[in-house]
């Protein structure tokens, strides 16, 4: 699932993501994203912070107190300062990344290897 | 004995005149507060001499004559401090003058040269402490009386009416109320022991009237006191200056005639300058205080502006690097989607131009994040996560990777990694890690062929690691060396070739270096002669 507000990054994403085989889903912002993950169950989300109606911090505190998922969220945000990176972290990130540092391609390995390290940190299972 | 206590108090309040006169020469309204204490100790000296055991009976008729002078002139000049105070009388000072003037003559010889108001007095009994007198009046006495209360009534209402309509005046409205709730206690006692008891011969206590105005001097003091916070030292000092002038005053006019008579005078002489001194110097101190204290005020002031500042640029700052980040994001995400085939195939030659595109918008990223480090290391905001790293693993990753770089410009890449030695630090290994990676970078950008060398070595007697890259690049002249290492500070040649970048690099990794205790060198022979830069790092 992809929590981004700008239409332009969610085709990029989209495809990139389609093209290696991954099932896609985009939500405009928290709130979208809060009433669909529930029904849908990703199994990774990515966040953006900054979106209106409601940003990505406050989407990380939602699902924390109203569900008991358990799916990795990988913050990917143009913020680069460590009060945002802190803040991720703290609510429950399982990686913050700076989004202009990737290309389509890249950010999709990226995830991949936050993904399954995420899997092997809490399944215990060796990969 | 009770005169002693009036002859006390009447040195006590010609003290308070003489200060009030000292300190507030230039003004008018304080000249007659003056005028008021000084009447008020004149009255209390005459009674005093009066009711003295030893005083020659002969004098007593003056002395009583001199004392109810006084006793009237201490309405009068409190009437004419209240109009003054009331600001009735603005403007009409020379006016005001004259009439004073007339008064006071007029009373004097009313009171000392005609019998009209007071004849004289007699000792009805003399005891050990105290001499009785019966007063004797003439026919008019009672102008005395409609006098004295007339005035004290008209000041009363008069110094209400100021404070109740606020006239802004320097005097703040303390001193006001105390010289109000002083002048008036002591009236309503002097008034009942002093005028009202004598009417029925009751003259016993007349020593009260005076010793009362005790409170009146302490209530004008507490209300100079309270009134102006820094004036305590200047009061202090001035009265210790007074007490000082008026006992070696005492001491002159004692030894007249007599051998002492230079000592003295000379003691009375240096006593005069050394409070007169002492009391600038003093009234200058606060002043300074004074001006310390608005000085640091508006400091503080400027402060909290600058402050406010700061954060709405810092706050800019990030609104600003986020906003040239997204148009970015999206810019090399199409294009690398493009380049990636992931939509369908491009020629070579478009894959090419595209990917020219993605290139160009990672340089502008990259120049967004010097702009960014540059204000948060300006701001004092850089932050660096200290822990140990191996330097020598983050130089072997960034030699293979810039090697295929270096290779592709048609350059030789060698790399001399001393394998011998542990290469641990305490630093931040992104940040160093930058610093290697800018370095090598640099080189290879300004060099357009021969070779770039990168070395690791240290030195085992100060315990410091060199990491060094040589080019046969474009060279460094010597007055570029100087300003290599500032903002935006370029060679003359490398201006000529562009190489896209902030300008920034050099200034940011010697930050980044010098926030790690080490430093940052750079050696070259001259333009076209190639160059060596070399980052020192003490080893942990």
């Amino acid at each position: 699932m992809i929590i981004e507000d700008d239409q332009n990054l969610q085709e990029i994403y989209k495809i990139n993501f389609e093209v290696q085989g991954y099932e896609v889903d985009i939500q405009g912002d928290g709130l979208s994203g809060i009433t669909t993950v529930v029904e849908k169950k990703p199994d990774v989300i990515l966040l953006d912070i900054m979106m209106p109606n409601m940003d990505g911090f406050a989407f990380l505190r939602a699902v924390k107190e109203n569900t008991s998922l358990k799916i990795p969220v990988i913050v990917c945000s143009n913020l680069s300062d460590k009060a945002t990176y802190d803040k991720a972290i703290t609510a429950g990130a399982a990686a913050v990344l700076l989004k202009v540092d990737y290309s389509g391609k890249e950010l999709v390995q990226k995830v991949e290897s936050v993904v399954s390290a995420y899997n092997t940190a809490n399944t215990g299972t060796l990969a | 004995m009770y005169s002693y206590i009036d002859f006390s108090v009447a040195c006590l309040n010609i003290i308070l005149a003489i200060l009030l006169l000292v300190r507030h020469r230039k003004k008018t309204m304080m000249q007659y507060l003056a005028f008021f204490c000084f009447s008020v100790g004149a009255w209390a000296f005459f009674v005093a001499i009066s009711i003295h055991k030893t005083t020659p009976v002969d004098y007593i008729n003056l002395y009583s004559k001199i004392l109810y002078l006084f006793g009237n002139l201490v309405g009068v000049t409190f009437l004419l401090f209240s109009i003054l105070m009331s600001e009735w009388a603005k403007g009409k000072k020379k006016v005001l003058t004259i009439i004073t003037l007339a008064i006071i003559s007029f009373l004097s010889f009313l009171y000392i040269f005609t019998g009209y108001v007071v004849t004289g007095a007699e000792i009805k009994e003399a005891s050990k402490n105290i001499v009785v007198l019966l007063f004797h009046y003439g026919p008019y006495k009672i102008f005395f009386d409609v006098t004295l209360w007339a005035s004290f009534l008209v000041a009363l209402i008069l110094q209400l009416a100021y404070v109740y309509k606020k006239i802004k005046s320097p005097y703040s409205h303390t001193i006001t109320w105390y010289t109000l709730l002083g002048t008036y206690t002591c009236l309503v006692i002097g008034g009942f022991t002093n005028v009202v008891l004598p009417i029925f011969d009751i003259t016993e206590y007349i020593w009260v009237g005076p010793a009362s105005t005790v409170i009146w001097v302490g209530s004008i003091l507490l209300g100079t006191l309270k009134s102006e916070v820094f004036g305590f030292r200047t009061v202090i000092t001035e009265l210790f200056g007074v007490c000082l002038i008026i006992f070696s005053l005492w001491f002159f006019i004692a030894s007249l005639g007599e051998d002492v008579f230079p000592l003295a005078l000379g003691i009375l002489i240096f006593n005069m300058t050394a409070s007169y001194l002492s009391v600038l110097s003093v009234r200058k101190e606060i002043e300074t205080k004074h001006l310390i204290e608005t000085q640091a005020k508006k400091i503080e002031e400027a402060n909290i502006r600058l402050k406010s500042l700061d954060k709405l640029k810092s706050e800019f700052i990030s609104l600003a690097t986020h906003q040239l980040r997204s148009p970015l994001t999206v810019i090399k995400g199409y294009a690398s989607t493009l380049t990636d085939g992931v939509v369908g195939d491009l020629t070579p030659k478009q894959r090419d131009l595209v990917h020219h595109i993605y290139t160009a918008a990672t340089g502008l990223a990259n120049v967004v994040e010097d702009f960014l480090n540059v204000s948060k290391i300006e701001q004092g905001g850089m932050k660096y996560a200290f822990a140990l790293v191996d330097v020598r693993e983050i130089v072997k990753d960034l030699s293979s990777d810039m090697k295929i770089i270096a290779e592709d410009k048609g350059l030789r890449f060698e790399s001399n990694i001393d394998e011998n030695n542990v290469y641990t630090i305490e630093g931040d290994s992104t940040k160093i890690k930058q610093v290697f990676l800018n370095t090598i970078d640099n080189s290879i950008k300004y060099t357009k062929e021969g070779f770039v060398k990168v070395s690791l070595s240290q030195n085992a007697l100060d315990k410091t690691m060199k990491f060094s890259v040589s080019d046969s690049g474009i060279g460094i002249s010597e007055e570029t060396k100087q300003k290599l290492f500032t903002k935006f500070g370029r060679g003359s040649a490398g201006s000529t070739l562009n190489t896209g970048g902030s300008g920034l690099g050099l200034y940011l990794a010697q930050a980044i270096v010098e926030a790690h205790k080490g430093r940052m060198e750079v050696l070259s022979d001259g333009e076209g002669k190639g160059a060596t830069f070399s980052v020192y790092l003490p080893l942990s």
